[in-house]
């Protein structure tokens, strides 16, 4: 089921939330959701969930308005809230069930469905305890259970991971990649090797507006403008390479990391072929060339700059 | 002889036992076969619907919650403790009840007292409300305190359906443990004076049941009102003790106050008795605006056969009468206002609520 999202918004008060967002998810893709907190990155989301209405624009899911068919497409979506609220006195069990009823699954499939989300989100151990006896970590995956138990062809997950250990996120990341497959899934999340990690595409909301969309190697891409490579060679002066390199076709800066070890940093115009050029001089100079490390931008630098501006 | 009748009879009966046990075994294995197909009957595959799921979860809720129990627990003494004096008093020539009446004898278990503890109907008066109230008055606050309120919104439901199931949840529960007291008393009393109730007292008790669910239902409608206009549950639950303080314990003194400021001189009540009987009627037309009055009325007329009014009698309005007591239908025709009266005063509270909660914005947190 894919989403379309067309120039939606949303004001509390004289406030706007979200402002003019705009964007596509493909049903099998995931697509994380990052932002800065007061973004609009949950206010987004739960206007698609249906959680609150749409201030202005239309979301459409499988080519339906949920301004028109709010409680229809509301059985194709599962929702893992931020704050995840639970009904605490109740047993894990018993609360799985009351949402697989709630969400419309037939009787006969009802137990089924319970026992399958028990160890999809490795509950068995706690599933007779009341959610209130939980800690934040077993909460959550009572919450990602109840979003998933009526096998939603939407998933929306804002902050899936928080709470949980190193080895309960690989398995939610898991678990998060395999329903991707077949199902259409939007992640929000704060940390920035998890949408890496799990997503398709990332899209970074700030102040109501979108500011990036794409891949994180398009976004790499869009946010350098340079072509940054880490090099060691041997068997030259301090003075030769800094002369040589510098004269080098494209080249823009050239800094030391470790002159004594050998370790430069150069920077290059995209496509000006700096690694053949480098690997041509070295033989012609007789230098061995012993690193060649093409320096990415990172991630959170990408959403620094996007977001503090 | 005997034994070769004996060794037949028991063959005979291993014959009985052996084709008793193959029909069992035909019997379950036609049943197994069965079994897949009403395991995908249509009434299996078809979604429990999301309206009966809500109450199923909030009677749960209520069933397990302590103040339920403790409320519970507390009816149910003071059902046993009127109950023993009712027993105590019905052995006395002295029972106080219905008049004494003696072809009413079950209902004086639901009226008699010898002093020591009202009767079964006026602590239900009393402790009535507070079970209607302690129900209600978080019904709907402390979900959107929690945040579930918008978790549950945002299931395939309609809004509506919250608010009703809640308060179908909470009248089930008050008919059901109403219902179950009143058998049990029923049953106790029939177990203790070994008489059992005619189908009149029966169809009086059951009528008397089916008031009290009213009564606590009008002060269970107030609470979840309440509950949907403030957003704290202590202040809601204030708010509805107050009420019930103001209703039960100060609007009868001030009615009588102020109808005593108003009335004529008493020399002058002497000429005139219709003054007398006019003023207080007033009091009472007054009164029952406080539904504590009207249940009283109505528990009155049904459990007290031989009350043929409820208001004051003039001498020439009895004059001619005969004493006997009424048949059920004219006591219920007596308390149909009253019954009316708390039925509309319950709805109005939901209506009330209902707008509220359908217009309210509910913001998840």
């Amino acid at each position: 089921m894919d989403i379309h999202i067309e120039n939606l918004r949303k004001t509390y008060g004289n406030q706007a939330a979200v402002d003019g967002v705009s964007f596509e998810v493909r049903a099998g893709e995931i697509l994380g959701f990052l932002g800065p907190n007061g973004a609009g990155k949950s206010t987004t989301m739960k206007m698609i969930t249906g959680y609150i209405g749409i201030g202005g624009g239309d979301i459409l899911i499988g080519n339906r308005s949920v301004r028109e068919h709010s409680a229809e497409l509301k059985k194709h979506i599962g929702y893992l809230p931020e704050h995840n609220p639970l009904y605490e006195d109740m047993p894990v069990m018993d609360y799985l069930r009351f949402c697989a009823e709630l969400q419309g699954v037939p009787r006969h499939e009802t137990t089924t469905r319970v026992h399958r989300m028990i160890r999809q989100c490795s509950l068995d151990a706690e599933k007779h305890k009341k959610i209130a006896e939980l800690s934040k970590g077993y909460r959550q995956r009572v919450g990602l259970a109840q979003a998933m138990i009526h096998d939603p062809e939407v998933l929306i997950l804002d902050e899936p991971t928080t709470g949980l250990d190193p080895n309960q996120i690989i398995e939610i990341r898991k678990l998060i990649r395999e329903l991707g497959k077949a199902k259409t899934v939007i992640l929000s999340t704060h940390i920035l090797p998890e949408v890496e990690a799990t997503c398709d595409r990332i899209l970074i909301i700030n102040k109501g507006h979108i500011v990036a969309n794409g891949t994180a190697e398009s976004l790499r891409r869009q946010a350098a403008g340079q072509e940054v490579l880490q090099v060691r060679i041997e068997d030259a002066t301090e003075q030769e390479l800094r002369l040589d390199l510098s004269l080098l076709p494209g080249i823009t800066t050239v800094t030391p990391v470790d002159p004594v070890s050998g370790r430069w940093q150069i920077q290059a115009a995209p496509g000006s072929g700096i690694q053949r050029s480098l690997f041509r001089l070295c033989v012609d100079r007789h230098w061995v060339l012993t690193e060649l490390i093409p320096v990415e931008t990172r991630l959170e630098d990408i959403f620094r700059n996007l977001t503090l501006n | 002889m005997a034994k070769l009748l004996d060794g037949s009879a028991a063959s005979s009966l291993r014959a009985i036992r052996a084709s008793a046990a193959r029909e069992i075994r035909t019997t379950a294995a036609r049943v197994i076969r069965l079994l897949p197909r009403a395991a995908h009957s249509p009434l299996t595959s078809r979604p429990k619907h999301p309206f009966w799921v809500i109450v199923s979860k909030e009677m749960g809720d209520h069933i397990r919650s302590w103040r339920f129990i403790i409320l519970l627990s507390l009816i149910a003494l003071t059902c046993f403790g009127s109950l023993y004096t009712a027993l105590n008093s019905i052995g006395t020539p002295k029972a106080t009840g219905t008049g004494g009446n003696a072809s009413f004898f079950f209902l004086q278990l639901f009226t008699a007292t010898d002093g020591t503890l009202p009767s079964f109907a006026i602590f239900l008066n009393f402790l009535g409300p507070l079970l209607g109230i302690a129900m209600g008055f978080d019904a709907v606050n402390s979900e959107l305190n929690r945040g579930t309120l918008s978790r549950l919104l945002s299931q395939p439901i309609h809004r509506d359906y919250l608010l009703n199931a809640k308060c179908m949840a909470s009248l089930l529960v008050i008919a059901g443990l109403f219902l179950a007291l009143t058998l049990v008393t029923t049953g106790l009393g029939l177990l203790v004076i070994g008489i059992p109730p005619t189908p009149a007292e029966f169809i009086r008790l059951l009528a008397f049941t089916l008031l009290t669910i009213v009564y606590v239902g009008f002060w269970l409608n107030m609470a979840i009102l309440f509950s949907v206009r403030f957003r704290q549950p202590a202040t809601s639950a204030l708010t509805a003790i107050a009420v019930w303080l103001f209703l039960t314990v100060f609007y009868p003194i001030l009615i009588r106050l102020a109808v005593k400021a108003f009335a004529p001189d008493p020399s002058s009540m002497a000429i005139f008795p219709a003054s007398i009987s006019g003023s207080e009627r007033t009091v009472l037309d007054m009164l029952r605006f406080a539904p504590g009055q009207l249940y009283s009325d109505a528990t009155t007329t049904l459990l007290m056969p031989v009350v043929r009014s409820l208001g004051p009698l003039s001498m020439d309005q009895v004059a001619g009468a005969i004493p006997n007591p009424l048949p059920v239908g004219e006591s219920i025709v007596i308390v149909w206002p009253q019954l009316t009266g708390l039925i509309a005063a319950a709805t109005a509270c939901f209506a009330l609520s209902y707008r509220s909660f359908m217009r309210k914005e509910i913001r998840p947190r």
